[in-house]
């Protein structure tokens, strides 16, 4: 086919060398850079803890010291604190866990009234503000007579670990493929048997998921714990506390280690996910 | 269409053990089904044979499946009963059921070793840990997959998963085993393979097979009868033979093989035979069945196979049948298939083997086409 003279395909642009360049690497640097803005509060952290100290505002660099790290429980309350709020978060996400999966299983499998407004609550709770959601705690707690305290903090934490484990696992069951519980119910297994030997092995990642994901909710948990904790003292309540008065590197010290200690849980689930894969064992 | 009173008896299924007893291992009585306002099944009875290899065949949306679920349970009836061994298990779940079912993607336990999947079902149960052992090996045995026991699914081919799902439901001794269009994934020369297997597996067991699929190729292969379904309704239950040489209805013929029909009047009857004026012009002889009257509307059916053809001129002196125009000629591989366009714009394909071709023949030149009496048949118009 010949081409009138007046078309002709457009002319491309020869890119310079230099724009070519940073074209291509241009996500690279906004990654890296996203990375370095997300990071640098924990590099801050993770700094500080090495920090030399004398009196009492410590954000000054004096120079490198294992002291802190040496005597990571010399300050006065802060085993405490760290012991209550690892219990509570452990209480807390065991039972919003088993409950959260429960939940997610009878909504996803079966009808029933009120099922709607159930997904509606649960979005709810996990998107007011949890200022008002503390308050309102507070609130009802005090009309109820419930005296605040480990209790209270253990129902409010259930409260909202519940909504997002329910979320997990929800959508983890979506992809499941149903056919596999109509096999083992083809071959005889009621409801309990099929679930227990059949799907939450399978649904089993998420859960676990699910769960160290209210564990950090609720162990990290500063706004509705205020509300609610009485006279008792979680971690992050602690650290509020001391931050007014002098900040104790052994906090950082703290933060440091549960940091290193996640990044390895993660790293080797991942890890764990990966051998999976290698051994096709798919769903 | 619904079939009325059959003018034949039904054939019984003849792998059946003379030993067994006589009624039907499953029975569906005026079972329906309808999701809302659209009717999946009509009135459906259904005798199902002891040790018997029954195909539901069909194309897609005429109910089969609907039909194999509710024998398993996933389903339950609208209207009427279905009955296992005498007992009304209509409201019975899947799990209280004496079947198995075999799944179209085998949905094998992806966390459990091939031996733990074909456990399952005994380990359910309560049987003892050793008897289930003895079970477990016996049935991988007969499929094959003894080697693999240890495997995980994952780790498997498609041909092999297949084999471990039809053993963890065979170690139940089900009293029929249900099998929803297995092969469907399997790609063609393993299918074939596969069809075999099945075969002499069935045979082995002597367990009632109910089998589902659209590929009619693979349902003659297999079956001891089929059920030719088509919109909710069964159009024919019959053995193989019966339903590619004597269908009862259009859908069935143009279902099972390639089919010529052509519609025509019975002008006359003599025994077995009817003599057919087409209305394109022609006239021609066929088997009929015993309802079939003279002055009845009808398509002749010849199969592509079954067409001879003449000159012209030689066939309009001395043969029934009437004349076409050649219009493609194309070698098949084993056959020549020819596509002739009659008067009235029709087309008839015939095949013929290389031996029988006709010589000096050429694109557009007029041919007869003519066929014996025997090898066509008549299906009643309208259905």
């Amino acid at each position: 086919m010949i081409a009138p003279a007046s078309i002709t395909a457009p002319r491309l642009k020869q890119p310079s060398r230099l724009g070519s360049f940073l074209g291509h690497h241009a996500v690279t640097a906004v990654a890296l850079l996203a990375l370095t803005y997300l990071m640098a509060p924990i590099v801050m952290m993770i700094v500080l803890s090495f920090n030399r100290t004398e009196g009492r505002f410590d954000y000054v660099w004096r120079g490198f010291s294992l002291a802190a790290w040496r005597h990571p429980f010399a300050v006065d309350g802060l085993i405490d604190a760290l012991k209550v709020s690892i219990a509570i978060a452990l209480v807390a996400s065991l039972l919003a866990t088993s409950i959260g999966t429960a939940m997610a299983y009878a909504m996803v499998r079966y009808r029933f009234i009120g099922r709607r407004a159930l997904d509606l609550v649960l979005l709810l709770t996990i998107s007011t503000p949890e200022v008002i959601m503390g308050s309102s705690l507070l609130n009802l707690f005090l009309d109820v007579k419930i005296p605040t305290g480990p209790l209270t903090l253990v129902l409010s934490h259930v409260m909202f670990d519940i909504a997002f484990v329910a979320i997990v696992v929800k959508s983890r069951l979506r992809t499941f493929d149903i056919t596999l519980e109509q096999a083992a119910m083809d071959l005889g297994a009621r409801g309990w048997r099929t679930f227990r030997r059949v799907t939450l092995p399978i649904i089993l990642p998420s859960v676990v998921t699910a769960g160290l994901l209210a564990f950090m909710l609720s162990l990290d948990d500063f706004i509705i714990t205020m509300f609610v904790s009485g006279q008792t003292v979680t971690f992050p309540l602690f650290v509020w506390g001391t931050a007014r008065i002098a900040m104790p590197p052994q906090i950082y010290v703290v933060g440091t280690s549960t940091f290193v200690l996640l990044t390895s849980l993660l790293l080797g689930n991942f890890l764990f996910d990966q051998r999976r894969v290698r051994l096709r064992e798919k769903v | 269409m619904s079939l009325s009173a059959e003018t034949r008896p039904v054939p019984a299924a003849p792998y059946r053990d003379r030993n067994q007893p006589a009624d039907p291992v499953i029975k569906l009585e005026r079972v329906r089904k309808a999701y809302g306002n659209t009717v999946v099944l009509h009135e459906l009875d259904l005798d199902v044979e002891r040790g018997e290899f029954l195909t539901l065949l069909g194309p897609s949306g005429c109910g089969k499946t609907t039909t194999l679920k509710m024998i398993a349970g996933f389903e339950t009836p609208s209207a009427g009963r279905i009955l296992i061994d005498g007992i009304d298990v209509s409201a019975s779940p899947p799990y209280s059921r004496p079947v198995n079912t075999v799944f179209q993607h085998y949905a094998l336990f992806p966390h459990m070793t091939v031996f733990e999947n074909v456990a399952f079902g005994p380990r359910t149960t309560g049987l003892n840990r050793d008897l289930t052992k003895e079970r477990v090996t016996h049935a991988l045995a007969m499929v094959n997959m003894s080697v693999h026991a240890a495997k995980k699914p994952g780790q498997l081919s498609g041909g092999q998963q297949q084999r471990v799902a039809l053993a963890r439901a065979l170690v139940n001794y089900p009293k029929a085993l249900l099998l929803d269009e297995p092969l469907s994934a399997l790609d063609v020369n393993l299918r074939h393979t596969m069809q075999l297997e099945l075969k002499r597996i069935q045979r082995e067991v002597n367990t009632t097979f109910i089998f589902v699929t659209h590929d009619q190729e693979e349902a003659m292969t297999m079956s001891s009868r089929i059920a030719v379904m088509n919109e909710g309704y069964i159009e024919q239950l019959d053995t193989p033979e019966e339903i590619y040489l004597r269908p009862k209805t259009q859908f069935v013929a143009n279902f099972v093989g390639r089919a010529n029909l052509l519609p025509g009047q019975v002008k006359a009857r003599n025994g077995g035979e009817v003599m057919v004026e087409l209305d394109s012009g022609g006239f021609g002889p066929a088997a009929a069945p015993d309802a079939v009257m003279p002055g009845d509307r009808v398509l002749l059916m010849v199969r592509p196979g079954q067409i001879a053809l003449l000159p012209a001129d030689q066939g309009r002196l001395s043969a029934h049948g009437f004349a076409a125009r050649l219009r493609t000629r194309d070698f098949q591989g084993t056959v020549f298939r020819y596509a002739l366009t009659r008067s009235d714009g029709r087309e008839v394909i015939a095949t013929l083997l290389p031996q029988h071709q006709l010589a000096g023949v050429s694109i557009v030149d007029e041919v007869w086409i003519t066929w014996d009496a025997p090898h066509a048949w008549v299906v009643p118009a309208g259905t």
